[in-house]
């Protein structure tokens, strides 16, 4: 199958000197990502449109219009209250065109998909484990206490973490624990 | 890839008439158009909310896509007509303004056109992208 707008990289290259041009290209991407990511999200839920109006405290007719990559008017306080509706969080960030090339590329149902934090893997494996160290804890607590400072920020930091970083934490804390037994 | 096949329109010359709608846009514009016909060829058809706009009340068969700004513009497309379910063909570029189009006679002449590629399958080429 032939493309023919599968290059914004070079697209982008040869367009250097036409500002324009690139910016109404991310504007473009910015309207049509977040009305589709809206509706993704909406779907991977299984919401209605009245069911997340409700959620979001808003008239279903608004949600509509969201949901529409036309529309462009676009508030931070009606895409926070959209965020808490779906139990994620915002990020509005300034980026390269660099990052606009590799989130274009991307652009699809499975990139724009995100759990609700209830349904987040990682929040249950790292509650599961949360509640085993506890659980390990008590005792260590009572006989180490100069340690117990080390693994409750530990803990704290790898339930605020990103995964690989929680990881390392929640490893870091388990040698702790070992440790302090065998100390 | 899910996406469709984009097409353009070839006049009786052989002239692809929606090219030339396009190299007389500004950048900005074909930016914006760019953003649209890569969303068509890369995703699933139903996943991008009001991407292809359609059909249009009295011409079944007539789609639109929607290019923001002062200028309302508003590239006139079919699906297929050979293979609707993989191929979108652009047939002319148009403008319109509270339901009022420019050329007046954009829709007519645009199903107009599709017949004939329906009758002749060579009055069509790969879409042309202008830079």
């Amino acid at each position: 199958m032939s493309k023919f707008y599968s290059s914004l990289r070079e697209d982008l290259i040869r367009t250097a000197n036409d500002k324009d041009y690139r910016h109404a290209y991310a504007e473009e991407s910015l309207n049509l990502t977040i009305a589709t990511q809206i509706k993704v999200l909406r779907e991977q839920r299984e919401f209605t449109q009245e069911r997340l109006a409700k959620e979001a405290g808003m008239k279903q007719s608004m949600i509509s219009r969201y949901e529409n990559i036309n529309y462009s008017s676009w508030s931070i306080n009606t895409l926070r209250k959209l965020a808490e509706a779906f139990d994620v969080f915002l990020d509005v960030r300034f980026r390269s065109f660099r990052d606009l090339v590799e989130s274009t590329n991307r652009f699809g149902r499975e990139a724009l998909q995100v759990p609700a934090f209830t349904e987040d893997p990682f929040f249950q494996e790292e509650q599961s484990l949360g509640m085993q160290a506890q659980a390990q804890l008590i005792p260590i607590f009572s006989v180490f206490p100069q340690h117990a400072g080390i693994v409750q920020r530990g803990m704290l930091r790898s339930t605020e973490a990103g995964s690989a970083t929680s990881a390392a934490v929640g490893s870091q804390t388990r040698q702790i624990i070992t440790g302090s037994i065998y100390a | 890839m899910a996406g469709w096949r984009l097409y353009d329109y070839l006049d009786h010359r052989g002239v692809n008439d929606f090219e030339g709608w396009s190299k007389g846009l500004e950048s900005k514009y074909r930016a914006m158009l760019h953003r649209k016909l890569k969303a068509l060829e890369d995703t699933e058809p139903d996943l991008v909310p009001g991407l292809l706009e359609g059909p249009i009340r009295g011409h079944p068969h007539i789609y639109k896509l929607k290019i923001g700004g002062k200028i309302r513009l508003r590239p006139l497309l079919c699906k297929g007509p050979i293979d609707n379910n993989k191929e979108l063909t652009f047939l002319m570029g148009a403008t319109e303004r509270d339901y009022k189009w420019d050329p007046p006679n954009a829709l007519v002449v645009a199903e107009a056109r599709r017949q004939e590629i329906i009758s002749n399958p060579e009055r069509r080429c790969n879409h042309v992208k202008v830079l």
